[in-house]
């Protein structure tokens, strides 16, 4: 389950799981964000929306691929996720998705471009 | 305070010593009065200054009181915060004397008895403080020193924050502030806020009993705040106000009616969240703010303190500093 936490709520996404036009569009970690391990669990600053949030490892884990590897595409980060976790794309999608959108509103990460 | 200035103010404190410049408790009160009437009386906390100018007529002699040790001063090198305070006019003055607090050009609370000067003052700097003091992460915390490093208890309102801090400061730890923990982050260090200790209610007579002979100001009943009384900052606390403090540990304070001693560890996640989301500017601060916030949690760790008498606080915090803060490494 991937899951943001904003200032103690618990978020959740709202309509498909699915963001649309999600795999055709390419993603970028947002200039001034923040992403910190503290203990058991992650903090981020959102950039782009001055937010503090407190994310699971998941939220944390596409979070840094697209910190660490640059921008790309939901499928590709994905891909980094899966190996990484030794699980398949396909089975990591719907999870990575049902949070991606509350990555956006959180001004966390930004669509750069809509290429492939 | 910028750095530049505040080494002045440390220069002016210096000079004054030097010079025989009364304490504001040793002053003669018409020279006080006079201040108040004229070119304001300077207050320096440490990490800001403050000016205050007034014709309310309780003012003087509270401000005597309970800012007993800090030098008198009339003229700062910097002034952060400019206060006024005067009698409200227009006819019911004379039915009812009030006071008005203004803060450079706005009036921010309703007009308070003349008698409740004091109380007036202390909320409107605290006030001024938490929307105007960005060189420093304001933390909602009572803070105080001790072999060179900081505890810091942050609270909400109604935890037992200023009891705790009022009364370590009575058993010889160093007051930084009742009620900001000012982390100076380009300095890497806590700096004194060094204001009187705001107590309300029962925690007025709970300090009494610690320590009978604690400096206290007058007693204001009927405030909104229910019953106040502030404890003046000790002589030594007022000399070193210019002196910071590395982190040493965070305590998350809770009194509860009878509650046996409880004091745990806090993980560092937990912690964030507790300094970032009570803090007065974090918000303010941006990723400045969220990145001060990592750099404590990172720097020192954090307990949560639950207790109901003040006696097994004290010697809990005493252990916990001995064992767990001066140990360890680094």
């Amino acid at each position: 389950m991937l899951g943001v936490v904003r200032d103690g709520r618990t978020l959740s996404a709202a309509g498909p799981a699915h963001p649309p036009d999600v795999d055709q569009t390419r993603w970028a970690w947002a200039a001034g964000s923040r992403l910190q391990a503290l203990g058991e669990g992650w903090v981020a600053y959102g950039g782009a929306s001055g937010e503090t949030l407190y994310l699971n490892d998941e939220s944390a884990a596409i979070l840094e691929v697209l910190r660490d590897e640059g921008a790309a595409s939901f499928d590709a980060v994905c891909r980094a996720l899966a190996a990484d976790s030794g699980l398949a794309p396909e089975e990591l999608a719907p999870a990575a998705a049902e949070g991606w959108s509350l990555l956006v509103e959180a001004g966390l990460i930004r669509a750069v471009d809509a290429g492939g | 305070m910028p750095a530049a200035e505040r080494g002045e103010a440390a220069a002016v404190d210096a000079a004054a010593a030097a010079t025989g410049a009364p304490a504001l408790g040793r002053a003669d009160p018409r020279q006080v009065r006079a201040a108040l009437r004229g070119p304001g009386l300077g207050l320096d906390l440490g990490a800001a200054t403050l000016r205050v100018r007034s014709d309310a007529p309780a003012l003087a002699a509270a401000l005597q009181s309970v800012y007993r040790e800090h030098p008198l001063a009339t003229a700062l090198p910097w002034v952060d915060i400019d206060l006024r305070l005067d009698r409200a006019r227009g006819l019911r003055r004379w039915l009812r004397p009030l006071v008005r607090l203004r803060a450079e050009a706005a009036h921010p609370f309703e007009p308070f008895p003349a008698a409740t000067a004091l109380p007036l003052f202390e909320w409107g700097a605290n006030w001024m403080i938490g929307l105007r003091l960005h060189e420093c992460l304001l933390l909602h915390a009572g803070a105080l020193e001790r072999d060179g490093r900081a505890l810091l208890l942050p609270a909400l309102p109604g935890a037992g924050k200023s009891t705790l801090t009022a009364a370590l400061a009575l058993r010889g730890w160093r007051l930084l502030s009742d009620e900001f923990g000012a982390w100076d982050y380009r300095a890497g260090q806590f700096t004194a806020l060094l204001k009187p200790v705001a107590l309300k209610n029962e925690s007025i007579d709970v300090i009494r009993r610690l320590a009978p002979a604690a400096p206290l100001g007058p007693v204001f009943e009927k405030t909104r705040k229910g019953t106040v009384a502030h404890l003046a900052a000790d002589a030594q606390a007022v000399r070193r106000r210019h002196e910071g403090a590395l982190p040493g540990a965070f305590v998350l304070p809770q009194w509860q009616a009878g509650a046996a001693l409880q004091l745990e560890p806090v993980d560092a996640h937990a912690l964030f969240g507790a300094l970032a989301f009570n803090a007065f500017n974090y918000r303010v601060l941006g990723a400045t703010g969220f990145d001060a916030v990592v750099s404590l949690v990172q720097a020192a760790r954090g307990w949560r303190l639950v207790y109901g008498e003040l006696d097994d606080a004290l010697a809990a915090l005493d252990r916990l500093w001995r064992h767990e803060v001066l140990a360890a490494p680094g």
